[in-house]
């Protein structure tokens, strides 16, 4: 989808990403089928601004993580453009993969797993700069405190000889932030960042990757599938539902008035905290289908209550709502 | 009387470091047809208090004291056969985590029909029929029963268990995090399910989360928990509106909400204390900030702030500018941790 505003840091176009399905043994010697692909990211378009964060929003199984994946070119894409500062790189992403990497860095999940515990904390941030070859011996560990001061550990010195095991879910997860803003990122992808921690502590990371795009300017992408979260951190939102962005436009709009069938049932879906709200639910039909046989037409169109003759027969088209607002539906 | 009360529980556990008071002296009760939610964040206790209700503790056990009393008995000084009438049939339990709950070579159907014969004698056909009528009220296809586990989205699973749950119209329910894997979604039909199910068959239930939102709504009563102890416990309706504790408060300013004005997330500094040497006085004392000396040298008791309201803060006296404060970023971020 496109959109109006200023530079865009990161543009992608028609973004497709399917797996291939391997067949059995047998059924691979007696049947001539077509090949079966698992549809992951079927045509997504969508750009993020400098000093921007986009939230993307969906079910697990919807896409989010291989669209963030294919992003920093760990899968290469099956179709579409990406581009970035208005140059397109979708094969250089994939081909010089170590030189994008210093582009676009990835933020994972589980900061008790992503983070290597024999490794210090001075290794673990120091090594993005090793296989780069930045600076000299001397500059990195300068670089890496200034890394380390820049995500409020401080004073940093104090927690370079430090092992994971002797660090809290929160300081793990600045380490995190902290090894991938060493190398000067201009788009960062946070896959989940704070869904492994607890809730006391999430803020101190949700404010700090705010204040960090702001501060460096960087493109964000902010995968959750917590809209509360979303709506906290995120300028714009996307909605994703079985590989397709289904809304997307700036949050509180989508908030407000989310005109997609589905990001209304996903925003009467979310708890509230207050006893006496009394939240007004839509009822949900079936069960998420298979994203190996979609069905025809509107991918939503099965469990939709406004479905129509036209949303079987045809994947609805994009349709513009508001000045930024996207929405792909034929009942609007 | 209360169906259930527990008094002065503790639980303790034995490791290779010492010994951890995963449960330090908790009290709470259980009326019938009433909801009681334990909220609180990881390794306070809450699995370890639902766990000891059913007499469920690891092999590492140290210490268990106090009492669970179901019905004015006392389910830990009952012998094993009547414990064994017990579990299920009065009390049943709904897992933490359904993936892992079913045995993956075993039919679905086949694994409710042991739990209800263990407990009842009940010829084959009715039993499948009970099943049948669990499935129905679950809102799982009745033609799914003979599928194995892994055939099962994970919504479908932590239905089945909530189906095993109730096979045998257990008075009280357990459920440990009965949604936490689970998408919003999925997650809003399941807690709807049991909140129909629960005014259907009136029984009680305790429902553990670190998801204040979840409890919110589910929840008449609410226990916060922190570091093994309570520390709020009464109506959900005033701890969710007028809490009195600062770390109940607290919790709920870093919890982001979808309605409302949109305000500063705040952030609690530090991390709870190590339970095998709790430190002295308030156990959240190290990251409040509105401790004073008292709060470190003295064990806090909790406090009755309103009838049937319990607080674990000697601060009472200022709870008004407590509250007025613990909004705000700075009174958060200038707190000292050790």
């Amino acid at each position: 989808m496109t959109d109006t505003k200023r530079d865009r840091m990161i543009e992608v176009r028609n973004l497709k990403k399917y797996f291939p399905l391997e067949k059995g043994f047998f059924s691979s010697l007696f049947s001539k089928g077509d090949q079966k692909y698992l549809k992951a990211v079927d045509g997504i378009s969508f750009s993020i601004h400098a000093g921007e964060i986009l939230g993307l929003a969906g079910e697990s199984g919807c896409g989010k993580t291989t669209t963030a994946k294919t992003l920093v070119g760990l899968y290469p894409p099956t179709e579409g453009k990406v581009l970035f500062g208005g140059e397109e790189i979708t094969a250089l992403m994939v081909r010089d993969r170590k030189k994008w990497a210093r582009t676009a860095q990835y933020v994972f999940q589980n900061p008790y797993e992503s983070l290597n515990p024999r490794q210090t904390v001075l290794e673990t941030v120091m090594e993005g700069l090793r296989i780069h070859h930045l600076g000299t011996r001397e500059e990195r560990g300068g670089m890496a405190a200034r890394a380390l001061a820049h995500v409020k550990m401080m004073p940093p010195e104090d927690f370079f000889d430090r092992f994971p095991h002797q660090l809290s879910g929160g300081q793990r997860q600045r380490v995190s932030i902290a090894r991938t803003l060493v190398l000067n990122p201009k788009l960062l992808i946070a896959d989940e960042p704070v869904s492994m921690l607890d809730v006391s502590i999430r803020a101190e990371i949700i404010n700090l990757l705010k204040e960090l795009t702001e501060e460096m300017n960087l493109a964000s992408l902010f995968i959750s599938h917590d809209i509360s979260l979303i709506r906290y951190i995120c300028d714009r939102t996307a909605i994703m539902y079985l590989g397709k962005i289904v809304e997307i436009g700036p949050t509180e709009e989508i908030i407000s008035d989310p005109r997609h069938p589905y990001t209304q049932l996903l925003l009467s879906a979310v708890p509230v905290t207050d006893p006496d709200a009394g939240r007004v639910r839509i009822k949900l039909q079936g069960d998420v289908p298979n994203p190996i046989d979609l069905p025809a037409g509107c991918r939503f169109g099965p469990r939709c209550d406004r479905a129509a003759e036209a949303c079987r027969r045809q994947e609805p088209g994009e349709v513009q709502v508001g000045p930024d607002h996207f929405v792909l539906c034929h009942r609007l | 009387m209360a169906l259930l009360q527990t008094r002065n529980l503790k639980v303790y556990y034995r490791t290779t470091r010492g010994t951890v008071q995963a449960v330090d002296d908790i009290s709470f009760s259980v009326e019938e047809g009433e909801n009681l939610g334990l909220v609180g964040e990881s390794g306070c206790g809450k699995t370890t208090a639902v766990k000891a209700i059913l007499r469920l503790f690891p092999v590492n056990l140290a210490l268990v004291s106090g009492a669970i009393e179901y019905k004015g008995r006392d389910i830990l000084a009952m012998s094993f056969e009547e414990l064994s009438r017990l579990r299920w049939k009065e009390i049943a339990m709904i897992p933490q985590s359904a993936m892992n709950a079913l045995d993956p070579v075993y039919p679905v159907e086949d694994q409710i029909l042991e739990a209800i014969q263990a407990h009842e004698t009940l010829p084959y056909g009715e039993a499948i029929s009970r099943i049948q009528g669990l499935f129905d009220l679950v809102g799982v296809e009745k033609s799914r029963l003979k599928d194995y586990p892994h055939q099962f989205s994970g919504g479908m699973l932590q239905r089945a268990c909530i189906a095993m749950a109730l096979s045998c119209s257990p008075k009280i329910i357990l459920a440990d995090e009965p949604t936490t894997a689970l998408d919003v979604v999925v997650q809003d039909t399941i807690l709807q399910r049991i909140k129909e199910l629960h005014r259907k068959l009136n029984a009680s239930m305790i429902l553990s989360s670190h998801d204040i939102s979840v409890i919110a709504e589910t929840c008449d009563k609410v226990a916060v928990m922190y570091a093994g102890q309570i520390v709020e416990y009464g109506r959900s309706r005033t701890i969710f509106g007028n809490a009195y504790h600062p770390y109940a408060l607290g919790l709920q300013q870093a919890f982001p909400s979808i309605k409302g004005a949109k305000k500063k997330l705040i952030a609690i500094k530090g991390y709870p204390p190590n339970l095998i040497h709790p430190p002295r006085g308030c156990r959240f004392g190290q990251r409040c900030p509105f401790r004073i000396g008292k709060c470190i040298t003295q064990d806090p008791p909790m406090i009755e702030v309103e009838p049937g309201h319990f607080s674990r803060c000697i601060r009472q006296d200022i709870v008004d500018e407590i509250r007025k404060k613990v909004s705000l970023g700075e009174t958060w971020e200038n707190v000292a941790v050790n």
